[in-house]
């Protein structure tokens, strides 16, 4: 039974760690991401290709692409050495590329979807089946990143074979999707008119407004209980440090992707074009997998499963991590997991 | 402290410790000696936990080397929430009988302490200028967050949303209608258009105070008082099983649990959507109208402004964009022209084979030869 005499021990405890912590905090030093040795291939604008060293001998003859969000880092898929899913996708064999969009600044606030898609991307695509003379190469789309290969794919079919999507958002009106109906009472062309940029705080906010309790205050009462030991110290700064390195968003990309895909669902309701090229699900007839996160706060799997529904493949399958949306990359579960799954239903399919 | 030792970290942290050992350990001794006698410890001072934790978060960035500073204040304030919660808990469990004969009697002092608590979280602190400030800290940080964000994009010195508290406050609700009528007033003279950007900018930044005050003091409380009734039948349950919490952590565990249920509940719900909607639909407005007079005041200092900027930048991304076609085009042509050349030189292949072989159809190599 809680007696007063243990609160006060209770808080006294929990001000001494506070207290040798900020010791180990003084000590802790930088906190470095993205453990896995690469080099940059393809550099246009803020936009960095990198491709990874291989960790086999005899690597997949098709890369793999791995494409990003644009509101987060990617080095949230290299977090460090035991949290690493680029590094066990590397284990499994695969060759593996990353889109890496950079930090738009006022100069990009005129880029739109148009440009991401059918500019950049493609134009990494094509530097990929150029340096591997192959037709197609293999895409892994992670979050928005997921979406965004889901268009591609759309508008270029011939320049994907196997199809691999993450936590990705299809179905952006399903009841349970919170961002989704907060989203839609915004005055968005307010926001971009007046913002340029949209920067990163905001969404940022708005992100952790969807569980404000846990995020902004019980996280860091735990984090007190590991202030005395650096290495998990240290992870946790890690994973604190991606979590605000939230780049501005280019403002009529914005725009586009919340008026298009949040307030009007184009993609499910198949009414979806970028730079006047029409974006069909059905056009997308290879092989997908779809890996979603059943715990996930920001893209539930309502969202993702819906893909089944809309897409035209025949080989459709779907994965459920037991996780979050930040778990799928990071926990000890999905190291084991998420990458021998998408290695192996990419050997399946590489004929 | 000596110079020399503030830049050491091992030399403040210590002193800090140390003094926190013996604040504490008053506390402790204090606490026991009441379990111990079973009479009611001396009445504490209002807040003391919280008030020594306030005086630490000031001391000790100062004292902390530089590049600690940002962290070690973000860090006391964000845990100042659970010290809070300890204090009060601390001080209902002490008024009462020491120590409570059973789960039930436990039961009886928490829940009549609680609502104490919780109107002490939810209200205004009454020390504070700042109406949000109790339940800033209650909530961890979603209000001050917001009010960072505001305060980052704010092109005008200083906070104007904080400026205009004093009209906005609770019972406020004259001062603020004489404001808006102030600020409705015809404008007159030289300078009349220049006092009618000036007022439409107090009106807009009136409305987005009116907007944050429905959104913290309506929305977000209800999901307060909501969490609070949820605490407290989860607590009700656990007494009626005999069971209370067994330490200050697991109180705040099964707190936080019943916040984020009573969240996700009122989250979805269009009253909430629609009054975060106008939080950051007002502030947007403001921010457009901030925008506007700054571009005149640049203007007349022939500066570049932000809507000529913004016409350079969509100039050049739009040459940008011929560029990539342009360089697409001639990618393409290229390509056509390239095998163009290699069926050119495939049929000159042909040829060549055929006249080299007549006896397969071929021509004669005189026959083939081209004529002058």
């Amino acid at each position: 039974m809680l007696r007063p005499d243990q609160i006060v021990q209770e808080a006294f405890d929990f001000n001494r760690r506070i207290a040798a912590g900020m010791t180990t905090l003084g000590q802790i030093g930088q906190i470095e991401t993205g453990v896995s040795p690469r080099e940059a291939v393809h550099r246009e604008d803020k936009l960095t290709l990198y491709r990874y060293h291989p960790r086999v001998a005899d690597p997949a003859k098709v890369p793999v692409l791995i494409v990003y969000a644009l509101v987060n880092r990617p080095y949230m898929a290299d977090l460090q050495e035991d949290r690493s899913l680029i590094r066990g996708l590397l284990d499994q064999g695969l060759d593996v590329y990353l889109v890496d969009w950079g930090y738009p600044d006022a100069a990009d606030r005129f880029l739109e979807l148009d440009d991401y898609l059918n500019g950049y991307l493609r134009r990494c695509v094509d530097f990929i089946r150029r340096a591997h003379k192959l037709p197609a190469i293999d895409l892994l789309g992670i979050c928005q990143g997921g979406t965004f290969s889901l268009c591609f794919t759309a508008l270029h079919p011939e320049k994907v074979r196997n199809l691999v999507t993450m936590v990705t958002p299809v179905d952006f009106q399903t009841p349970d999707n919170l961002l989704s109906l907060w989203t839609r009472e915004l005055d968005t062309d307010l926001m971009v008119d007046t913002l340029g940029n949209v920067p990163g705080e905001l969404l940022n906010w708005g992100f952790l407004s969807l569980k404000p309790f846990r995020l902004t205050g019980q996280k860091y009462v735990d984090m007190a209980e590991i202030l005395e030991d650096p290495v998990k110290l240290k992870n946790f700064l890690r994973m604190e440090k991606w979590i605000f390195d939230s780049p501005d968003q280019a403002g009529e990309a914005y725009r586009q992707f919340i008026k298009w895909f949040y307030q009007e669902n184009r993609l499910v309701n198949d009414t979806l074009e970028i730079g006047g090229k029409k974006a069909s699900l059905s056009r997308v007839t290879m092989p997908v997998l779809n890996v979603y996160a059943t715990e996930d706060h920001l893209v539930p799997p309502s969202a993702s499963i819906a893909l089944e529904k809309h897409v035209g493949s025949r080989d459709y399958t779907a994965f459920a991590f037991k996780g979050g949306h930040i778990g799928i990359y990071v926990s000890g579960r999905a190291q084991k997991e998420i990458p021998p799954v998408i290695a192996k239903w990419i050997g399946a399919r590489a004929h | 402290m000596s110079s020399k030792a503030s830049t050491d970290p091992g030399d403040w942290t210590a002193v800090w410790a140390d003094a926190q050992q013996k604040y504490w350990q008053s506390w402790l001794d204090l606490s026991q000696q009441a379990t111990a006698t079973l009479t009611r410890p001396p009445e504490p001072p209002p807040n003391p936990w919280t008030q020594a934790f306030d005086f630490w978060a000031k001391l000790m960035p100062q004292a902390a080397p530089p590049e600690n500073r940002d962290w070690i204040g973000k860090l006391t304030a964000l845990n100042k929430g659970y010290l809070q919660m300890g204090e009060h808990l601390w001080k209902t469990l002490s008024a009462g009988q020491n120590p409570p004969p059973d789960p039930h009697a436990w039961w009886e002092m928490v829940s009549q302490g609680f609502k104490s608590m919780q109107d002490g979280f939810a209200a205004p602190s009454r020390d504070s200028q700042d109406p949000w400030a109790g339940f800033a800290t209650f909530w961890g940080m979603p209000i001050d967050n917001w009010r960072r964000v505001c305060s980052a994009y704010s092109a005008m010195p200083g906070d104007i949303e904080t400026a205009l508290r004093g009209f906005m406050g609770p019972g406020a609700g004259t001062p603020e209608t004489a404001l808006s009528r102030w600020l409705s007033l015809p404008t007159l003279g030289y300078t009349r258009e220049a006092q009618e950007e000036m007022q439409r900018l107090g009106q807009l930044w009136l409305e987005h105070s009116q907007a944050l005050r429905e959104y913290a003091g309506g929305a977000l409380a209800k999901v307060s008082a909501k969490a609070g009734e949820s605490l407290m039948a989860k607590l009700h349950e656990l007494t009626a099983q005999g069971k209370t919490p067994e330490s200050l952590r697991e109180f705040y565990n099964l707190w936080v649990d019943c916040g984020e249920e009573a969240y996700a509940a009122l989250a979805p719900t269009p009253e909430f959507t629609q009054a975060q909607a106008r939080m950051v639909n007002t502030l947007l407005a403001a921010k457009r109208q901030e925008q506007k007079m700054v571009d005149e005041f640049l203007s007349a200092f022939n500066m570049p402004t932000r809507r000529e900027l913004d016409t350079s930048h969509k100039r050049i991304h739009q040459l940008q964009r011929q560029v990539w076609r342009l360089q697409e085009d001639l990618e393409e042509a290229g390509i056509a022209a390239l095998r163009e050349e290699v069926a050119g030189l495939r049929r000159e292949l042909e040829a060549l084979r055929a006249e080299s072989n007549p006896s397969k159809g071929g021509k004669s190599p005189r026959a083939a030869q081209p004529t002058a």
